[in-house]
């Protein structure tokens, strides 16, 4: 087996490779096309909207960031879906130790109710929604978008704690009760390092979710101030006069951050997508 | 005081409590009265300013009578049509990347790649790419095959389908990798066996991939499903918004178009709840067909 010819080999693999390389390709293109557009003058890409900036110019990505407030959106997008990042982190935590480790009668009952929030379509409740968030007054908020977020997040957030809970060595947690430690103190120093996987898988999905999240982002940031950067670029991409070139530079601009992410992530990430999918 | 507190934590239930009520309090806020609030709501009029109006079964009787509702309802049924290839796809790319092709964890890195793309970003990039005078339509002719530059998406007899192709694209990542890590578990010995016994690529899949994985398979199935009728929203808004026509409306579009664009939230409260009762509905025959499959 050691010895496999070159020539065998190809001959072995072409086909899969010719299907893969394609899948390649489709997934590559987006991030060309945007980069090459970005860096394209108006009149270049009509001429040529396939090859690359002959002519780079920066004017458009200049405008992105500037009078198209790229910048302003981005920074929106990070303080949002970081907070709420944060806050999910806590608070699904805490969630989770009390489902998982405490457990009480109805904690189970708790549980599905929480998972059954799951299956109930945003479109159900965005109406009562928006009207729940103005009449808090948090609409064109942080604040009230940063509250729809966590709460969009919660119920996965506290399945996925629950679930990597229940799979710890009840021994550790029941030797430190026993020692006679409080809750707070078992649950920050013996259960919190415990979950550092699963947080990091939770962080990781929260983020990619939120950060690319429509739907509130449009209902809730209504003034251009406070949008979030989908919400930025789906309004720039709905008016017809919107040159291709600045658009391309807004999605370069929200392309980034992801992409960091998405490299640097790339573990917890599939552990989490595959999480409950598998047995 | 602290007394007191460490006697509260010395109870399960109290401490539980104490754990649980931060989520409880955004839950029922943000989640769980939202949807008695969108019950009510669809029995009002109401147009997101002034106090809703009681109005009965009177948007239900509407919805019946709405043609828009009936082209979304007929459209997300078409869409569900394509349920086979969204199943079966990433299975036959994870079987792939899983039989040991050289180059592996490079096209695992590289069919995952869409996934983390927002859906604005691929309606919006799409949108351009096979705008008339767009990229791929100018590669075409450019290669000589400019008969087959379209109005990708201005036909209504074709938009529906570019739409779901784009569509099964930017989960493909997602499937393909939850089928990897189910294929991970499968003993490979299986495989050297049932090779050796001069069963075929496609043999193999059958009668080993497909079976092992079955319990993965049903999970995306349904996954993909609820999908199709609650999440295509930002990609319907960024790459047609419905049209041309009403080519492309699907009924969680159609929900917002309703309230946000036609201004009656009342409504548009009634098409979620008539949504929510779909979904509802293909998601209980989805399981009761897996389970009378699994006895059978």
């Amino acid at each position: 087996m050691d010895a496999v010819r070159p020539i065998d080999k190809i001959k072995r693999w072409w086909p899969s490779w010719l299907l893969l390389g394609f899948l390649t390709l489709l997934s590559l293109y987006p991030f060309v096309f945007v980069t090459f557009t970005a860096f394209k003058s108006k009149r270049a890409y009509a001429a040529d909207p396939v090859g690359p900036p002959w002519q780079p110019t920066l004017e458009y990505l200049e405008r992105a960031l500037t009078s198209g407030n790229m910048l302003g959106y981005l920074l929106n997008s990070i303080i949002v879906v970081g907070v709420a990042v944060l806050l999910l982190l806590l608070i699904a935590s805490m969630a989770g130790y009390a489902l998982s480790i405490l457990k009480f009668r109805g904690s189970g009952a708790i549980l599905l109710g929480i998972i059954c929030l799951l299956a109930v379509p945003a479109a159900v409740v965005m109406i009562p929604l928006y009207r729940t968030v103005s009449q808090l007054g948090l609409m064109n908020s942080h604040l009230g978008l940063i509250l729809t977020y966590t709460a969009l997040q919660l119920p996965f957030s506290i399945y996925l704690m629950t679930s990597f809970l229940n799979g710890l060595p009840r021994e550790i947690i029941e030797a430190a009760q026993i020692d006679g430690a409080g809750q707070i103190r078992v649950f920050r120093t013996i259960v919190m390092p415990l979950a550092a996987p699963a947080l990091s898988t939770m962080a990781t999905l929260n983020f990619l979710w939120l950060f690319n999240e429509l739907l509130f982002g449009l209902l809730i940031m209504q003034d251009d101030q406070t949008r979030t950067l989908p919400v930025g670029l789906a309004v720039l991409q709905g008016q017809n006069t919107t040159p291709v070139p600045l658009l391309a530079s807004g999605l370069l601009i929200s392309l980034l951050p992801v992409l960091a992410v998405f490299f640097l992530a790339q573990r917890s990430l599939s552990r989490g997508l595959t999480a409950g999918a598998i047995k | 005081m602290p007394g007191m507190v460490r006697k509260l934590l010395g109870s399960t239930v109290a401490a539980s409590l104490l754990f649980l009520t931060p989520a409880l309090l955004i839950l029922i806020v943000f989640r769980l009265l939202p949807i008695e609030q969108a019950f009510y709501l669809s029995f009002t009029r109401w147009n997101g300013g002034a106090e809703p109006e009681w109005i009965g079964l009177g948007n239900f009787a509407q919805v019946m009578r709405d043609p828009v509702f009936w082209a979304a309802l007929r459209n997300n049924l078409l869409v569900l049509c394509s349920l086979p290839v969204w199943v079966l796809a990433p299975l036959a790319i994870a079987a792939i990347i899983h039989s040991g092709v050289p180059g592996a964890k490079f096209f695992r890195l590289m069919v995952f790649l869409p996934a983390v793309l927002s859906p604005v970003v691929i309606g919006a990039y799409f949108n351009v790419l096979l705008k008339h005078n767009g990229p791929l339509n100018s590669f075409l002719r450019e290669i000589g095959l400019g008969f087959l530059a379209h109005q990708w998406l201005n036909d209504p007899d074709t938009v529906l389908p570019v739409m779901v192709s784009i569509l099964i694209w930017a989960t493909l990542g997602i499937g393909t990798i939850i089928y990897l890590a189910a294929l991970a578990q499968i003993s490979p010995e299986l495989y050297d066996a049932a090779e050796l016994d001069g069963a075929s690529w496609l043999q193999r899949q059958r009668h080993i991939t497909v079976p092992e994985t079955r319990r993965t398979i049903e999970f995306w199935t349904l996954f993909v499903m609820i999908s199709t009728f609650t999440t295509v929203f930002p990609f319907v808004y960024t790459l047609t918004r419905g049209g041309p026509g009403y080519s492309t409306y699907l009924l969680d579009y159609y929900v917002y178009d309703a309230a946000f664009f036609g201004g009656s939230f009342g409504y548009a409260s009634a098409l979620g709840m008539v949504l929510l009762v779909i979904v509802s509905a293909v998601c209980g025959l989805a399981f009761w067909m897996l389970r009378r499959g699994r006895t059978a």
